[in-house]
């Protein structure tokens, strides 16, 4: 038994460590030592279950094992704050007062697109609709929205500039030109679209436009007659 | 807090006691198998073995088999049993020639089924 026990640390353990490590999209609204224990423990209880030839004892000691990790994953996440960022992980600001934080972005393993998706789930259609945006330890998402947010709301922003590439696909939909975009980029002094982290166009022609390293700067632009959505 | 403390405590103390259990639980009855063997190997080598020397071995056998069921993989089981049941045949028919190896076989079971179950790296990993 007591190898049964040592495997199960070493399988929980390396499963922790991978899980942190791919970070938050991956989670789901639990801690990673949750997640972790639900993808170990319906394996645990499914072999011996099924299979007549392992003795029950084994499910019952790696399940038991699973269950004594989590109380003391438990305590510790209680009393010893540093393992509990270890452990668990903190939250990561993703967007602050200066527009959205690339680095804490890329070290989540997300991109633009996938902030967009989640502010979008969260109520929020525009970048600058709120003073905060924060993925949790436990990969839910969380923002604190502008005072005047939902005047902000106007028309639904698409994404034009993604990381220095422009989304052609979506420029294509609204009808609109490469050089449109450039032009706005040259009027602001931007020598070309690989020097733009976001970018983004809503049906009123607001503009939110962040380079990278710099604060994100928002303003209305004219459109051409008859494009609007 | 206290309840996790109480958890951490009787779900480790359950641990180590199964573990220290079994230990000493395959190590004994092994032991005692391991001994039962040789002492049958050695009258077969003699000649002197007869079906009730291999029955007795063979009862000892399956009254730890029932127990064994819980600690170790029943294929492995089911192995030993094989291998017994035949020098047990051929002991019956006075056979030693056959029966020899098909001893050797258990009694090399006998002594690998716990230090597969023991605590060692090969083992772990």
């Amino acid at each position: 038994m007591i190898l049964i026990i040592l495997r199960t640390a070493i399988i929980f353990i390396a499963l922790l460590v991978i899980m942190r490590l791919m970070g938050k999209r991956q989670i789901g609204e639990m801690q990673p030592y949750e997640l972790v224990i639900t993808l170990l423990i319906a394996e645990l209880a499914c072999i011996p279950m099924a299979d007549t030839s392992i003795p029950l004892l084994y499910g019952l000691v790696s399940i038991l094992t699973i269950y004594l990790f989590h109380a003391v994953v438990c305590l510790l996440d209680l009393n010893v704050k540093s393992l509990k960022f270890i452990v668990s992980g903190k939250p990561s600001v993703v967007i602050n007062k200066s527009g959205v934080d690339e680095t804490q972005l890329k070290k989540n393993s997300l991109d633009v697109s996938d902030l967009i998706e989640c502010m979008r789930t969260a109520g929020y259609f525009s970048l600058d609709s709120v003073d905060y945006a924060l993925y949790e330890a436990n990969g839910s998402f969380s923002a604190l929205p502008k005072a005047n947010a939902q005047a902000q709301e106007g028309a639904l922003p698409v994404l034009i500039i993604d990381d220095g590439k422009y989304e052609k696909e979506n420029i294509r939909t609204l009808h609109l030109e490469k050089d449109f975009f450039d032009k706005i980029l040259k009027d602001r002094n931007i020598a070309s679209e690989k020097k733009v982290f976001v970018m983004t166009l809503d049906g009123n022609g607001k503009v939110y436009l962040q380079e990278r390293g710099k604060p994100y700067q928002s303003f209305t632009v004219p459109l051409k007659d008859g494009v609007s959505w | 807090m206290v309840k996790n403390l109480l958890a951490v405590l009787i779900s480790s103390l359950l641990l180590i006691g199964i573990s220290l259990y079994e230990i000493h639980y395959m190590e004994r009855e092994f032991d005692k198998l391991t001994e039962q063997v040789q002492t049958l190997i050695d009258k077969t080598e003699e000649e002197t073995a007869n079906i009730e020397d291999a029955k007795a071995l063979k009862h000892s056998w399956d009254s730890v088999k029932e127990t064994m069921h819980v600690w170790v993989p029943h294929n492995d089981l089911s192995s030993v049993d094989l291998v017994l049941n035949e020098a047990v045949g051929h002991l019956y028919e006075d056979n030693y020639r056959a029966a020899l190896p098909k001893l050797v076989v258990v009694l090399e079971q006998f002594k690998k089924i716990p230090s597969s179950y023991s605590l060692s790296l090969e083992n772990i990993f």
